[in-house]
């Protein structure tokens, strides 16, 4: 069996915990609940044959009152920065912990996941605010947890990624 | 290899505070100290005083943190460092727990505790963040306000000069005058005495 460990980062309230409990237990509440600490869910993958189980990592938001360890980011396989496509300073904060994760974690397989896609009409992030990212090598994927649309493929695109299928 | 250290007042005045205490053993196992909270045992099989716990197995997220122990504990100066909250889903919702490294003496401990109450961060972080999106918010809203005011105020200039009526004009300035006090209260600066002319 393979076991990767995957973070979850992003600004507070960009949707990772929905993400997760949409991937994990096909479940999605409007109620806005904030993530202090870290939880770690798991979901076994059938991946070209093989098992893989993903230990995710759903670390609390960053911003003026927590910052993200960096202890947390270790022995990652993988992350995924998260972005709420209708404020656009979440953007920023996405780079910088970008930064964090390269430095702790190393060249490892990531994905900008740009979240809530059924709140499309209000976007504040167009594909030019997503250069930045882009130039580093990532690949941007959109999602919604609230209608589930794109989060299989993006948890099931970083695995191929983890696992060098 | 060390015998695990015994006290019974210790061990009760813990339990008391509904902490659990393990003692590090030199072979990096760990050797229940206390008898174990009851948040507790519904994730260690087996936590009784004196028996071996496997703490990593119940708990994921602390193989990071026990392997960082590790050299605090083999280091030896400090007296404790702390993994940060991490929560856990038992029967009755989401549990909040810290755990801390500590050097006693000889020895080297584990505890685990349960953030409930003042400790509990949730309620006031829930009540920042959701202020912080209601002033993100806010600032969207001005941000759509203050444009629609720049409209006004424009097509104010641009009618203007075109000679309306005298009633007309009257009726534009009081629009651009609105406006003007609008786009000001907006900004967030301080008001200014309006010119009597």
């Amino acid at each position: 069996m393979i076991q990767k460990k995957i973070c979850m980062l992003g600004s507070f309230a960009v949707g990772k915990t929905s993400l997760v409990a949409r991937f994990v237990s096909s479940i999605f509440s409007e109620k806005y609940l904030t993530t202090v600490g870290v939880k770690i869910d798991k979901k076994t993958l059938a991946m070209d044959g093989k098992d893989v189980t993903l230990m995710l990592w759903d670390i609390y938001g960053q911003d003026d009152f927590q910052t993200v360890q960096q202890s947390y980011l270790r022995g990652a396989s993988g992350y995924l920065l998260v972005i709420d496509g209708t404020r656009r300073a979440t953007l920023e904060t996405a780079h910088t912990l970008h930064k964090m994760a390269q430095e702790v974690a190393g060249a490892v397989p990531f994905l900008v996941v740009l979240n809530k896609a059924d709140l499309a009409p209000q976007w504040e992030i167009d594909d030019k605010g997503l250069w930045k990212l882009a130039e580093h090598g990532a690949a941007v994927v959109r999602t919604s947890a609230k209608t589930g649309e794109g989060v299989e493929e993006t948890f099931a695109k970083l695995t191929r990624a983890m696992i060098g299928s | 290899m060390t015998t695990p250290m015994r006290d019974p007042i210790l061990s009760d005045t813990f339990h008391a505070l509904d902490l659990f205490v393990a003692q590090r053993l030199p072979n990096s196992s760990f050797v229940a100290m206390t008898p174990p909270p009851r948040w507790l045992t519904r994730f260690l099989s087996s936590a009784a005083e004196g028996t071996p716990v496997t703490i990593v197995q119940a708990f994921p997220f602390l193989a990071g943190f026990l392997g960082e122990a590790e050299a605090f504990w083999r280091d030896g100066t400090a007296r404790a460092t702390t993994s940060g909250p991490f929560a856990v889903d038992d029967a009755e919702g989401e549990l909040l727990l810290r755990a801390w490294a500590l050097n006693v003496g000889v020895n080297t401990l584990l505890v685990l505790a349960r953030l409930e109450g003042e400790a509990d961060a949730r309620p006031m972080l829930q009540k920042a963040r959701d202020n912080a999106l209601a002033h993100e918010r806010l600032l969207r809203q001005i941000k759509i306000a203050k444009a629609a005011v720049e409209d006004v105020l424009r097509l104010t200039r641009d009618t203007l000069p075109s000679g309306p009526s005298p009633q007309h004009s009257a009726f534009l300035d009081d629009i651009a005058a609105a406006a003007r006090r609008a786009a000001l209260a907006l900004s967030g600066e301080p008001p200014k005495q309006e010119s009597s002319e």
